[in-house]
């Protein structure tokens, strides 16, 4: 078997002392420093017995059972039963005949905590593991030649296994077969089967996503992991031939390559299929620990996932997402996708992949866009439109002519494209988004869509067709558009609008007339405007007839905070409905909640003209005299003119 | 005598026009970091500054390049003086009460010592052994959660204030301040890098 240097340190009567100092077990194990003592040592013939066998050893600790060397011509056997160790019963029995040994070992019930703490003897650093407990049952059987060792069947059992630390166990049993045979060149083969019947598993596989390590909490029953693989013991690599891991219906993974353990890059070559058979059980298991801090954290989903990865010369090469039928819905309410099929490939080093993407429905708040039918190409790191696409939304359509997106999964992920929008009406999209409806069309063209480092930048202009006129949105960033606080800048410009349907929409009191300006430099933080600087009045040689009826300017003095406080005025101001004027308009300059006001020109006495008059009778000036106004009260004040039918004067 | 006090008036005043900056207002910022984080840990607030009306405005610009007036040099020190940080904006709201409702979960965590104060004012699960099986994903989604307001709060407060380049120094002080207003019991990284128990 292997060798051993033993001194024979005490005999007397029947006892026996032996001092081992080293042991060698094939392929590679070597234990040392054993002591035996023997007490009843019988010989006979060729045969010795030992009733009360004890062998300590530093990592063992204590042995003890009933030892029997019996040799016979070509055969001998050893024989060590009745054993006690670590909380365990069985037996070790060494057999020898023409050159051939094998050596079977049988331990039932060893108990894990005990074991726990012998390893403690072993290594000088805390583990970082705590509370190991549970039993396990071993048969195992080596089996060789000479010195060398050709076989190894084994067959281990736990039961109420538990441990805590990054990883952890809970009341975990598992069965784990395993069949290996030795190879020239001192390499391996083997197969393994291990099936989970019972129990809770928390695994850190180790590697960090977006400054985390994920971790995988799992009800276990139903996990079966099965491998076949060579160990090439002189490269340090291990050729898994196939790895297949089973969840009852929820997963089903399938592997195969080459794997070199404890090393930076440890997988030189995997190829990888993983199907996640139902979303619903199997995302919360397998896919949400990964996603954490992304915008998939917190879903509802359904249908069938496969994933394809392939690693070539330790660097991930191919990632690919097969989807059936899967539907998705964000806890919040933020998206929500219908019937996504098809397969949307991440990265392709090295070819050229093609595939189709269709869905059913895609919203995002509360605007729908789709079905949408799209081809996709992936070559290197980058993945693009293989041809324009369109995506019905409302009754138009969005029109992407081209779209590139770069680096998935990295802080330098970038997406670039060119879009159209195709009209689409404004009375459903205001109602889609909860505000209060109007009626118009919206449509633009927006080349440069640029995404990058959490900031969207929309090229070209908007534009809305809206109260006969025209509102453009340029210039329009969001910063961390998916981050709890996204910001919005734009610049606004607004042409030819027309104040009677305007103010007709929002019950402001009617007002006929143009009007036009714009609003620069608007930051929206959250949706709350933060900081603006608006100016709107009447256009110069505007064609309109200009009246302004007495609602109109009531609801204007109550924005303003009351204008003129003439009680004469006051009282004419009852007597006629409509007044004529030349000019009108307001001026805002919002910053850190105040608004600076100003009108269409300055009064003598240190106020701003809102409205001035016109020629023909009755006239009127609506003059403010508020210069700083609290943002959140002009909207207050907004709120109420707009709500109610009759006017407030104060 | 005239002649000397007016040249050193105007001397004093072409230098203190020259070279006015606005520096971290560190004690501001620390009265605004503790308002918060009071808030957030749902302590009563002792006797601190109420929230700015928004009339009052919270950052100062003080224009060099529109000649100097010779009385000039007095304003920029006195600004300075009274520079403050301003907290109130839509975005940092959404973020406390967002982060102030995230606190009751995050709460028994802390007291455990799971869940740790970082040297960056950010929180990490230091210790997940301390965690059930079945809890220890929850916890670490609660604290990038967290970690993503904290990082939306830092960086708001600086656009808030107009200086993005403030975000490290109010993160600084934050880090600081989150430790400072923690119970005893609660576990901090101090500079070393190595965990506390406070």
């Amino acid at each position: 078997m292997g060798q051993w240097l033993a001194a024979l340190t005490h005999v007397a009567g029947s006892e026996l002392d032996l001092s081992i100092g080293r042991v060698e077990i094939p392929p590679r194990l070597a234990l040392s420093d054993f002591h035996v003592h023997c007490s009843g040592w019988v010989l006979n013939g060729d045969d010795a017995a030992c009733r009360q066998f004890e062998i300590r050893q530093p990592w063992l600790g204590l042995l003890r059972g009933r030892l029997r060397v019996g040799s016979s011509g070509e055969h001998t056997e050893i024989a060590f039963t009745d054993i006690a160790w670590a909380g365990a019963r069985g037996r070790i029995v060494w057999r020898w005949s023409r050159g051939h040994w094998t050596l079977r070992c049988t331990l039932s019930g060893i108990d894990l905590s005990q074991l726990a703490r012998l390893h403690g003897r072993w290594i000088t650093e805390p583990s970082g593991y705590t509370d190991i407990q549970g039993s396990a049952d071993v048969r195992f059987e080596l089996g060789g030649a000479g010195k060398e060792a050709a076989r190894f069947q084994a067959v281990i059992g736990v039961r109420t296994v538990g441990f805590n630390g990054p990883d952890a166990a809970q009341d975990l049993a598992a069965k784990m077969e395993l069949r290996a045979a030795a190879r020239p060149r001192k390499h391996w083969v083997a197969s393994s089967r291990l099936e989970f019947t019972r129990g809770q598993l928390y695994l850190e596989p180790g590697f960090t996503l977006d400054g985390a390590r994920p971790g995988f909490a799992l009800e276990t029953p139903g996990l079966v992991l099965r491998i076949n693989a060579e160990w090439d013991p002189s490269a340090g690599k291990l050729d898994v031939f196939d790895l297949v891991l089973d969840h009852k219906k929820t997963l089903r993974l399938r592997a195969s390559g080459s794997f070199r353990p404890f090393t930076s890059k440890p997988w030189d070559a995997l190829r990888l299929n993983a199907s996640l058979l139902d979303l619903r059980k199997a995302y919360p298991m397998y896919l949400q620990p990964l996603l954490i801090g992304t915008v998939l954290r917190d879903i509802k989903p359904a249908g069938r996932l496969g994933i394809d990865a392939r690693i070539t010369a330790g660097v991930l090469a191919q990632l690919r997402l097969v989807f059936s039928e899967v539907s998705a819905r964000e806890a919040q309410g933020g998206f929500e996708i219908r019937s996504l099929s098809g397969q949307l490939p991440l990265l392709a080093h090295g070819q050229r992949l093609r595939s189709r993407l269709r869905f059913a429905q895609l919203k995002l708040q509360r605007l729908a866009f789709g079905p949408v039918d799209l081809d996709i190409e992936s070559q290197e790191g980058e993945l693009r439109l293989a041809r324009p696409g369109g995506i019905p939304v409302l009754d138009g359509k969005l029109w992407i002519e081209s779209l590139r997106a770069y680096d998935f999964g990295d802080d330098e992920f970038s997406l670039q494209a060119d879009t159209k929008v195709e009209p689409f009406s404004l009375a459903r999209f205001t109602r889609a988004l909860g505000w209060h409806p109007f009626s118009g069309r919206f449509s633009g063209v927006a080349p440069g869509i640029d995404y990058r480092h959490d900031t969207l930048r929309v090229g070209g202009a908007l534009r809305a067709q809206v109260f006969d006129g025209v509102v453009v949105v340029q210039n329009l960033y969001i910063n961390d558009p998916f981050g709890p606080v996204p910001v919005l800048t734009a610049d606004i410009s607004v042409r030819d609008l027309d104040l009677e349907a305007l103010t007709g929409t929002f019950s402001f009191g009617k007002i006929e007339g143009g009007l036009g300006g714009r609003v620069r430099g608007l930051r929206l933080e959250d949706g709350q405007p933060l900081a603006f600087d608006a100016e709107f009045s009447t256009p110069a040689k505007d064609p309109k007839p200009h009246r302004i009826s007495q609602r109109a300017v009531d609801s204007l003095t109550s924005l303003g905070g009351g204008g003129s406080a003439n009680t004469f005025s006051r009282a004419l101001l009852g007597l006629f409905d409509t007044f004529s004027y030349a000019r009108l308009g307001i001026t805002c300059r919002l910053r850190n909640g105040v608004c600076a006001m100003g009108g269409v020109g300055p009064v003598e006495d240190g106020g701003y003209y809102i409205v001035k008059r016109g020629k023909v009778p009755p006239v009127i000036d609506v003059k403010g005299y508020n210069r700083s106004v609290a943002w959140r009260t002009l909207i207050d004040r907004l709120k109420r003119v707009t709500a109610s039918k009759g006017a407030v004067v104060k | 005598m005239k002649r000397t006090a007016i040249s050193a008036i105007i001397a004093l005043s072409s230098a203190a026009c020259v070279t006015v900056n606005i520096y971290f207002p560190a004690a501001a910022a620390e009265q605004a970091a503790d308002q918060i984080i009071q808030d957030i840990y749902g302590r009563p607030k002792k006797g601190d500054a109420p929230e700015k009306p928004p009339n009052e405005s919270g950052g100062v610009d003080v224009d060099t390049s529109l000649g100097c007036r010779v009385l000039s040099f007095i304003v920029p020190m006195a600004f300075a003086a009274q520079l403050d940080i301003d907290i109130s904006s839509p975005g940092i709201d959404k973020l406390r009460a967002s982060m102030r409702k995230r606190h009751q979960a995050l709460s028994p965590f802390y007291a455990s010592g799971a869940v740790g104060m970082t040297a960056t004012g950010l929180l990490d699960a230091r210790d997940l052994a301390l965690v059930p099986i079945a809890r220890r994903n929850a916890l670490k989604q609660l604290v990038a959660e967290e970690n993503r307001d904290r990082n939306a709060l830092y960086q708001g407060i600086a656009r808030e204030n107009g200086h993005l380049e403030w975000e490290s120094e109010i993160r600084a002080t934050f880090a600081k301040r989150w430790v400072t207003n923690a119970p005893r019991g609660w576990w901090y990284q101090d500079d070393g890098g190595g965990w506390k128990k406070k």
